[in-house]
């Protein structure tokens, strides 16, 4: 019983093997049948030259091994010397080149080797030492100096561990990187990302495509918004990690609003916000036998600072939210109770006839005025959540938090 | 130099090899390439070996199988000496299988940045009346894990996962440049890499939500189940959301933060305000551990219970009113513990008369 289906290879289309000149030497039509069983590739090399009645030229790797290795190829009826060719060349791992005068056969390293040219790579067309600012957010809240604690900048590597967004690799890890794609090319680094290599065509290409890959992964962005808002206490809302919608859709129900929004390149901290910096006198000084008022500049309002680490299926979001409301201050005053001061002034005199030595003369301090200072006393309400957390796609971050206006809501979310 | 394609063509009715059924598969004490020949005979095809199967065609076989279905022959082909059997054409193809495998090689640039970030604990401020002179509730920078992840480890378990015998023929590779993996391997196996890398992002995505309610009557229990939870807690919203990592402490802290003046000093005769800070508020610190008996949550809870600020007036010697100071009067709400909070449960904190209750909803992306 003959096959239960028959095969038909409707088009097999077979690389032929390399020709030089302008048309394909007529030796390739020929009409030839393969019988090779277990037979000598030296034997089998002999037997083309007297085919294509041309010398066939080994290269040495070649000629190297012809005498031990063993070709099968048989073919079942007659058919072009070029389709015989070509699957010779396959199954032997060789390289064939037809030329008018002759044959070359060549190991592929052989072949690699003769068709390498110069190639001059500019890496800096591949972003290959793109490493963007990192742009880390303000500090918000009573200065840090004067005890409050708030202080957006003390978080330096707060929003994400090392805080850069990549760094200039070293021209030799470039070079490393680079033979791992084309194999030893002899890359050198010259000025500039400029890198002299020597590649065949096909080596040049496929670097080209492994850098434009390199690239097109570096260059990977994503915006996002932060939304600050509040919502009154018995209100239910979705917290956590919520779809995307659903976090839209409580946006649209938040009191007063505030979004800031901005883009990253993947692994870059970025930032954004609005400030009030309000410069206060917060402290009086001591100097002099008098009051010396200490000015402390407060700010105010919301932050964002961020770092998008785009995954396979996840955004890594290392973020450092700011959300701080002026409240009810409040003022003291204090008098200058009145008592001597130091002495205020200093006065040197010069002794009749002796510029060399002088004395000094000191005025007596006064009494004190009994003046009264004002300092405020600043009051805030101040929150800022920072995390690392993993969103899938489609879905954005909600945090929650007491607030006098009944909850407070931040909405960390991707947008197109 | 011209590279041309040679259209063969249909591969010709007649003269068409065909694949048998069934074949012969009969040896006895033969060569490979004998069994291989008769197989081509029976195709009434022409033959083709690839050069690196030389050796393996000289083994000396025996073989009972008389009407082997093809497909079965052609598996225990595979199996048994490794060889990749087809008819293409008019032709019988048999290629090694590696062989195979790395003509197809393709290289794929994996962006793993995601994967070798450190984990910062960010632990939360105390709340407390400071001392005058001292620091107040304050933010605290994140602390860096010692742990940091290694790219090479990540390169030895691609290796070792996927394909381990793949990477040594000096054509498959793997490196690593500037937080990306560069695998140069056949398609089926980038799929592999693609699929492991993926999967050990959603294993390392696990985090959990963490929840503060407050409430107005207190189970028994310091922990209660699913079951009594969502009784208790099914109208309530939520005091404080913030989510942390697996293992990582996070926290969630409002403060309401006020400067007050709580001392003079007297400094060259001249009443020297000192000038501090205080904070009431709700501070939150988890750090939870997954357990598949539910999340064991090492919980610090700080809340101000009341909060007055009273002021004293200062008067000089002669009784001349010099300036006001605060001498604040605060109560707090605290506890530090550790809590197993069993699934869709809630740990329960009863101090003093309010009532705190603390869940964790894990958010698990590998099942």
């Amino acid at each position: 019983m003959r096959p239960a289906f028959l095969l038909l290879i409707a088009a097999a289309v077979l690389p032929a093997v390399d020709v030089i000149g302008d048309k394909p030497p007529a030796y390739l039509k020929a009409s030839f049948q393969a019988g090779w069983r277990m037979k000598p590739l030296a034997e089998v090399l002999a037997e083309l030259g007297r085919q294509i009645e041309r010398p066939v030229v080994r290269s040495n790797a070649v000629a190297e091994i012809e005498g031990k290795r063993l070709v099968v190829l048989v073919d079942d009826h007659k058919g072009p010397l070029g389709d015989c060719l070509a699957l010779l060349e396959r199954s032997q791992d060789l390289r064939l080149t037809a030329e008018p005068l002759r044959l070359r056969v060549e190991t592929w390293e052989d072949f690699r080797n003769r068709q390498r040219r110069p190639v001059d790579l500019n890496l800096r067309d591949y972003g290959i030492f793109l490493a963007p600012k990192n742009f880390p957010g303000p500090a918000l809240g009573l200065p840090v100096n004067g005890g409050g604690g708030g202080g957006f900048s003390i978080f330096g590597g707060g929003a994400g561990g090392a805080g850069d967004s990549g760094r200039d690799p070293a021209g030799d890890e470039v070079v490393k990187w680079m033979d791992g794609i084309a194999g030893s090319t002899g890359a050198e680094m010259r000025g500039h990302g400029n890198v002299h290599l020597l590649a065949t065509v096909e080596e040049e290409n496929a670097l080209r495509a492994a850098l434009a890959e390199r690239l097109a992964r570096q260059t990977r962005r994503s915006s996002w918004q932060a939304v600050f808002g509040t919502l009154a206490s018995g209100d239910a809302l979705p917290s956590g990690v919520v779809p995307q919608a659903a976090a839209i859709a409580l946006a649209a129900r938040l009191d007063r609003r505030q979004v800031l929004s901005v883009q990253a390149l993947n692994n870059q901290r970025v930032s954004a916000d609005n400030r009030r910096e309000q410069t206060q006198v917060t402290d009086l000084d001591i100097v002099g036998g008098g009051y010396d008022p200490r000015t402390e500049t407060v700010r105010t309002g919301r932050a964002m600072d961020i770092i998008p680490r785009l995954g396979f299926g996840f955004t890594q979001i290392g973020y450092h939210l700011a959300w701080v409301d002026p409240i009810d201050g409040a003022f003291a005053t204090f008098t200058d109770p009145g008592h001597p001061t130091p002495p205020t002034a200093v006065t040197r005199v010069e002794k009749a006839g002796d510029k060399e030595t002088t004395t000094t003369s000191t005025t007596p301090g006064q009494s004190g005025s009994g003046s009264r200072q004002t300092i405020a006393l600043p009051a805030e309400w101040n929150w800022t959540p920072r995390g690392e957390s993993w969103l899938p796609g489609g879905s954005s971050l909600v945090l929650v938090a007491e607030h006098p206006a009944g909850r407070a809501v931040i909405i960390l979310m991707e947008t197109p | 130099m011209i590279r041309s394609l040679i259209l063969t063509g249909l591969a010709g009715c007649a003269a068409a090899a065909q694949q048998p059924a069934t074949v012969d598969l009969r040896a006895d004490q033969q060569i490979l390439y004998v069994l291989v020949e008769r197989l081509a005979k029976q195709c009434d095809a022409g033959l083709i070996v690839d050069h690196n199967l030389q050796d393996r065609l000289g083994t000396t076989v025996t073989l009972v199988a008389k009407d082997a279905p093809w497909n079965d022959a052609i598996a225990m082909l595979a199996s048994e000496y490794h060889l990749t059997v087809r008819l293409v054409g008019n032709r019988l193809e048999v290629t090694d299988a590696d062989t195979e495998a790395r003509k197809r090689l393709e290289t794929r640039i994996y962006d793993v940045r995601t994967m070798l970030v450190s984990t910062p604990d960010f632990p939360g401020p105390e709340l407390a009346t400071p001392a005058i002179g001292t620091a107040a509730a304050r933010y605290l920078p994140g602390i860096e894990s010692e742990a940091l992840p290694n790219i090479n480890e990540l390169v030895e378990l691609v290796q070792h996962q996927i394909a381990p015998s793949s990477w040594t023929d000096g054509l498959a590779k793997i490196s690593e440049s500037g937080g990306m993996l560069t695998v140069t391997q056949s398609p089926e196996i980038q799929r592999q890499v693609a699929g492991l890398l993926a999967r050990l992002e959603r294993s390392a995505a696990r985090q959990v939500v963490v929840r503060c309610f407050r409430l107005t009557a207190a189970p028994a229990a310091a922990t209660v189940d699913a079951a009594t939870w969502k009784s208790l807690g099914a109208d309530l919203q939520p005091a404080a959301v913030f989510v942390t990592q697996d293992e990582q402490q996070n926290h969630h802290a409002v403060l309401e933060q006020r400067n007050y003046v709580g001392d003079l000093d007297i400094v060259q005769g001249i009443y020297d305000p000192v000038v501090a800070t205080i904070a009431r508020g709700l501070v939150v610190d988890v750090q939870p551990s997954v357990t598949n008996q539910g999340v064991v949550a090492t919980v610090k809870l700080a809340a101000s219970a009341d909060q007055k600020l009273p002021t004293t007036k200062v008067q000089a010697g002669d009784g001349r009113w010099l300036a006001d100071i605060t001498l604040p009067d605060a109560s707090f709400d605290s506890a530090k513990d550790t809590r197993l909070i069993p699934s869709g449960g809630a740990a329960i904190y009863q101090l003093g008369g309010r009532i705190y209750a603390i869940t964790c909803e894990v958010l698990d992306y590998t099942k």
